[in-house]
């Protein structure tokens, strides 16, 4: 069994796909990347489907380290090859290769988008190179990636070929801090944990073969020199966010929902996957009424009673019982997820209609980026 | 077999762009309720292409979708078009899934409080508390929590001043009208009255939680060996 071995932890590093959308009855979160896009892309870059576990680092990203079962190697893996021939299986001892004279070893197809955290791979030999992301790329088992602070963004995505293949359950890979359970034993990745990874696609093999075709084999890493253009990560001084009217947006005093886009919160460090709690403007209520326990999704804004806005991110309840003045549309929730605390945000109302070809317009940028990329490297 | 009455209080309103809220909220409690319960079959059955999840709270219930998949007004259309009905008062025929409480201070932490609160004994809180039977309204807050309603008016206990950050998994408590089971241990600001040995919601399990909407619910009190000997349902 291939696995990918954490040597060093983030901050808060879980295991993610696309979460659990039909148990919001049971008061289960519906969980998932809090980016999908950068999530999604990192899968199809490398030829997964869109809803295989990846990597979700936090600010603060992981050493990991790619290791293989030498017994079963050989089986599992294709690569590398030399010239367009695949190595016979009996040589492929991943040492020597006699009948080559070359050193060899198996090898991991990987994407890495979201945050810049600044990736190095290191090598036996003590080499070190940035690694580029938004691109599918090859690792040499044995080969370590370091991941630093997030220069910019928040949130940054790791997909293997194969994904990564901790149990499913209730219908998800996804990791649920606060109830512990999904991921990797229900918490945030640690330094000595090993995760296993899954079968690869067909597309996948050809994208390795691709990518490895012309290079040499004793480089630690195969990086192609063009990348898929990712959604723009947020402005670091101030993100702007849009958003659509909640059913309580009247019950804000006129003058903070006319200007709302002059308002300029900040994400605190009360933050999770739950939620941000925005301060910097506490938001006035013509009303003061108790209201019923109803549904709220994530990107809904709430108002609590002391007036600083709460913006619900991927792991929060299916249900809430404080004013929603809006609500921030799907297709910005990716940039949501990567704010970090401390930045400001300010919030543009669109139309509903508007918020709808937007989401479009997203997904058919990112069907578009994966097909070229398919017709460049041959992938059927 | 009575007439039914038109849900004709039914207000649809977006819920952001991925989801609509379809309310019944000048409906009386009950009624409301039942007509949740059963839009939500109804909508569930619809098999709307785009729609992930019809999820009910209590006067309202929830359809999310996949906003590039299907627009928000042709989810508002298809929910417009089913009839949906207020039914009627339902049978009185069940059997309560009974739950066994453990009362002692130990582990009711406001038990005390509460009774003070209503100028009864504690004894008395636990006898009226144990005395009714509660349905479950909704499941929400966190994985497996019953919202049941069926509270005796003289328990109606308001919230507490600041929640306590960690609630112990199995705490019985009191909120406002409601009455809950913590299944998980979170953060919460009921007034916490016993504990159960039972586990309401384990993602091992098929299905997860051991409660659903509709279900009613007995408390039963146990003493402190009853408890740590509890191994299950018979």
């Amino acid at each position: 069994m291939s696995r990918v071995r954490i040597l060093r932890a983030g901050l808060c590093t879980t295991i993610q796909d696309r979460g659990r959308k039909h148990l919001r009855h049971l008061g289960i979160p519906v969980g998932g990347a809090m980016d999908l896009l950068s999530h999604e892309l990192a899968n199809r870059l490398v030829g997964n489907p869109g809803n295989a576990a990846t990597l979700e680092m936090t600010l603060t990203g992981d050493e990991i380290e790619f290791v293989d079962d030498p017994l079963r190697r050989a089986a599992e893996y294709e690569l590398p090859a030399v010239g367009r021939t695949l190595l016979p299986v009996a040589d492929f001892d991943g040492q020597n290769c006699p009948s080559y004279g070359k050193t060899v070893s198996a090898a991991r197809l990987i994407a890495i988008t979201g945050a810049d955290m600044q990736p190095v791979i290191s090598h036996a030999d003590g080499s070190q190179r940035a690694v580029a992301q938004h691109c599918p790329i090859v690792i040499r088992s044995g080969g370590r990636i370091r991941f630093q602070a997030a220069r910019r963004g928040c949130r940054c995505y790791v997909a293997i070929a194969g994904g990564i293949n901790v149990p499913i359950v209730l219908g998800s890979r996804s990791t649920l801090l606060r109830a512990a359970f999904g991921g990797h034993c229900g918490r945030m990745l640690a330094a000595g944990d090993e995760l296993p990874i899954g079968d690869v696609s067909e597309s996948s093999g050809c994208l390795m073969e691709f990518l490895t075709q012309d290079s040499e084999q004793t480089s630690p890493i195969w990086q192609p020199r063009w990348f898929v253009r990712p959604e723009e990560l947020p402005n670091s001084d101030i993100a702007t966010l849009r958003i659509v009217p909640g059913s309580h947006a009247s019950w804000l005093i006129t003058s903070e929902w006319g200007n709302l886009q002059d308002i300029h919160f900040v994400v605190s460090s009360q933050s999770d996957r739950m939620g941000f709690r925005l301060t910097g403007r506490q938001l006035t209520m013509t009303q003061r009424e108790e209201l019923q326990t109803e549904g709220v999704a994530p990107g809904t804004i709430q108002v609590p009673p002391d007036g600083n806005p709460i913006l619900l991110m991927a792991d929060c309840a299916p249900t809430g019982g404080y004013p929603r003045i809006g609500h921030v549309i799907t297709a910005d929730l990716g940039i949501a997820a990567q704010m970090r605390p401390g930045q400001s945000v300010r919030f543009v109302a669109v139309t509903m209609e508007q918020a709808q070809i937007l989401v479009r317009q997203q997904r058919d940028r990112l069907n578009r980026s994966i097909t070229g990329m398919q017709l460049a490297c041959g992938v059927s | 077999m009575h007439k039914q009455q038109p849900a004709t209080t039914m207000t649809i309103e977006p819920l952001g762009d991925s989801a609509v809220i379809v309310a019944w909220r000048s409906l009386d409690d009950s009624s409301a309720w039942r007509t949740v319960q059963n839009a939500t079959a109804h909508l569930i059955a619809l098999q709307i292409i785009g729609v992930d999840a019809v999820t009910p709270a209590f006067k309202s219930l929830t359809v999310h979708y996949d906003p590039g998949v299907i627009r928000c007004n042709e989810v508002e259309k298809r929910i417009a078009s089913v009839r949906l009905e207020v039914p009627k008062q339902e049978d009185q025929i069940y059997s309560p899934i009974e739950f066994p409480v453990c009362y002692e201070s130990e582990f009711a932490l406001d038990l005390d409080a509460v009774a003070v609160a209503h100028a009864l004994q504690p004894n008395d809180v636990i006898r009226i508390h144990c005395g009714t039977d509660y349905r479950v309204q909704m499941i929400g807050f966190s994985p497996g929590f019953p919202y049941l309603a069926g509270l005796p008016q003289e328990l109606h206990t308001a919230r507490r001043q600041s929640p306590r950050l960690r609630v112990p998994v199995g705490s019985v408590a009191i909120g406002g009208n409601q009455t809950g089971i913590y299944s998980l241990e979170t953060p919460g600001g009921w007034n916490i009255i016993g504990r159960t040995p039972v586990r309401l919601f384990d993602p091992e399990r098929d299905p997860p939680c051991l409660l659903t909407a509709g279900d009613r619910v007995r408390f039963v009190p146990i003493d402190r060996v009853q408890f740590d000997e509890y191994r299950g349902p018979a």
